[in-house]
């Protein structure tokens, strides 16, 4: 795919800026339903906790994503909403199951990011963003 | 008497060896090692009870991701995602650590799902094992009260559990302690059998309930899941067990010409008769007059052949002038092969059960017991073991059954049975043999045993005429000089008979 062609499903789907935010949705297309704690997702995932939290928040508020409010327990139940997602969803996971794919997608995530001084309220490239388990 | 309240399983022959179904509430250890088919079991178990049986289920995962598990299920033709979409399932991606905190908690997560869907099974795929004994004993009893933790936590919600449980190794004699916990323990195993490999299953326990013991096969089919066979030397229903009652007036003819009158008007209902010759003497002509004599008479008969694929017999017939192709066509006879090469006994055995259930003929031909006895030939014991269970079911279903039984002797025989040691287990035995007079073989037939029948021990000669088939021969129409005329005819050396040679004369002389 080209790199417009990349470009363009991303601006279809706005909710991803980070590669974490992509990988974070991949992993809920293979586990749509997950009870898990976002320290064991961050682990699985291979991010840190406060950059994974964040992409959890965004595809909550994209409604991408439900779960639970649990305030004491130390998992949660996380329902990926794939079957209200958009086609283009589809498009997307076909796209990042190749590795070539998977890098163009990550690729154009940087450029996004790196061209966004401030997303979602917190300084692009940082981590520092408290988790919000 | 109050009914049993018990869990189907769904999974074809499973609940047969489980006297029903498992006792709602038990919680079942599943283990096994790696690729004995623990998944599976587990997916179908949760499958049949939400597609089937109205109870919704969970399966809960540690390692799987569930989209590979939504792929392996469509394989057997399990559409998961139909079911998650109904509510019917939810499956769950967890860890150990989550889901034995979450059983423990009143609020849990998990068993709110359970209740919001009315969950009434639970799959649990990679439980951790307590170990193989090795852990020192304070951790050991540390960890064997973890497992019994959990198993409290699935009691208190009425859900029939199957916790998948990986061995490493074969458990020692000493039983696990997670054995001890559960109620009901199926172990899975893969057995190697020279180059092949079956799977079997086995119930180690089961509270509240009988189920058969012993390690029965199973396999795991494309586009239909997991069938287990029943071992096939477990008992079956009662009727079978008194199946030796058979009805001592009804006879089953042949249909060789002038084989009749010799085995007196046929063999009777529910016999076993062996056809014992060497190869080429004729013993499936003789089947095959069979069927056609049961075409004849409009009874269902059925062949079931290891040595001749289906073409190869129907040409064979057509050889003899029996065309046995419109009769298949229009139901009336079945010519079932199977492959001897890597023959699984239970699943064979199944297989027959099933067509005598479902086919219900009168005449059945089994092609041949040596062919058996070959492919069993490293358990010898499970070859007599299989044939008594044969036996059985032909008795059960009132069928005069004729096995082919090749005997490698050319000339003569110095053994019924061979080394097969299962002659009190056959009513009729006939023997075919060759018999060199002169510079040909000619083909001797003697009924050696017949069963509550009279029996005269006579060699007949017979013969089979190109698209004519088989006749036993009248003594009269011999234009060469009769078998009387000789003595030890299957003593490999057959010799005129100096007595029998004078009576003749003395005979044409007066006349």
């Amino acid at each position: 795919m080209q790199h417009e062609q990349v470009h363009r499903l991303l601006d279809r789907f706005a909710v991803l800026r980070d590669p974490c935010d992509l990988d974070l949705m991949l992993f809920f297309v293979r586990h749509p339903r997950a009870l898990l704690s976002s320290d064991q997702i961050a682990a699985l995932l291979g991010y840190p906790v406060e950059r994974l939290g964040d992409s959890l928040d965004a595809l909550v508020t994209a409604n991408l994503l439900s779960r639970t409010q649990k305030p004491n327990g130390v998992a949660r139940m996380y329902v990926f909403a794939d079957r209200v997602a958009p086609d283009w969803l589809s498009s997307l996971v076909e796209l990042a199951s190749t590795r070539a794919g998977r890098l163009a997608l990550r690729n154009a995530l940087e450029d996004r990011r790196k061209g966004e001084p401030t997303v979602r309220g917190y300084a692009a490239g940082s981590d520092k963003k408290p988790e919000s388990n | 008497m109050p009914t049993r309240d018990v869990v189907k399983t769904g999974i074809a022959g499973l609940d047969a060896v489980l006297s029903g179904g498992i006792p709602r509430g038990n919680i079942i250890l599943l283990e096994g090692a790696v690729g004995t088919g623990k998944t599976s079991f587990g997916v179908e178990f949760v499958y049949h009870g939400a597609s089937k049986f109205d109870e919704p289920g969970i399966i809960v995962l540690f390692e799987v991701s569930p989209d590979k598990l939504i792929r392996d299920a469509a394989g057997f033709g399990w559409d998961l995602p139909a079911l998650e979409r109904d509510g019917r399932l939810k499956i769950i991606f967890t860890t150990r650590q989550v889901f034995a905190q979450e059983l423990q908690q009143a609020d849990s997560l998990l068993l709110e799902e359970a209740a919001k869907m009315g969950a009434r099974r639970l799959f649990v795929d990679g439980m951790a094992g307590l170990g193989d004994g090795s852990a020192p004993g304070g951790r050991r009893r540390e960890l064997r009260e973890e497992f019994h933790v959990l198993v409290e936590g699935l009691q208190r919600e009425n859900l029939t559990a199957l916790l998948a449980l990986e061995l490493a190794a074969e458990p020692s004699v000493a039983s696990l302690p997670e054995e001890s916990i559960a109620d009901t323990v199926i172990r899975l195993r893969k057995e190697e059998a020279q180059r092949a490999s079956t799977r079997s299953l086995e119930i180690i326990k089961s509270r509240g309930q009988n189920f058969q013991m012993g390690r029965h096969t199973f396999r795991m089919i494309s586009d239909r899941g997991i069938e287990v066979y029943r071992r096939v030397q477990a008992p079956r229903e009662q009727s079978r067990e008194r199946a030796a009652a058979f009805d001592p007036t009804t006879r089953v003819t042949t249909g060789v010409p002038g084989l009749d009158p010799i085995v007196n008007g046929g063999y009777f209902l529910g016999s076993t008769t062996v056809i014992a010759g060497i190869s080429g003497v004729g013993k499936s002509v003789i089947a095959c007059h069979f069927l056609a004599e049961g075409i004849r008479r409009g009874e269902r008969s059925l062949m079931l052949t290891l040595d001749e694929q289906v073409p190869q017999v129907l040409r064979n017939a057509m050889s003899i002038g029996i065309d046995l192709q419109p009769a298949i066509d229009s139901g009336l006879v079945q010519v079932v092969y199977d492959p001897p090469q890597e023959i699984e006994v239970d699943q064979h055995f199944h297989r027959i059960e099933q067509i005598m259930e479902e086919f219900k003929p009168k005449r059945v031909v089994f092609d041949s017991l040596s062919t058996y006895a070959a492919s069993f030939a490293t358990d010898p014991q499970m070859f007599r073991d299989f044939f008594h269970a044969l036996v059985a079911l032909m008795k059960e279903h009132q069928v005069a059954a004729v096995y082919n039984n090749e005997n490698p002797e050319m000339l003569g025989m110095s053994s019924m049975m061979g080394s097969k040691g299962m002659s009190s287990l056959v009513d009729n035995i006939i023997l075919m043999n060759w018999i060199e007079l002169g510079n040909m073989f000619r083909v001797g037939l003697t009924v050696a045993k017949m069963r509550a029948n009279p029996c005269d021990r006579m060699t007949h000669e017979c013969e089979v005429v190109n698209g004519q088939g088989m006749r036993v021969l009248d003594r009269t129409m011999l234009a060469q000089l009769p078998f009387g005329r000789y003595g030890s005819l299957l003593s490999r050396a057959p010799e005129r008979s100096v007595v029998a040679d004078t009576s003749a004369e003395n005979a044409d002389q007066r006349r």
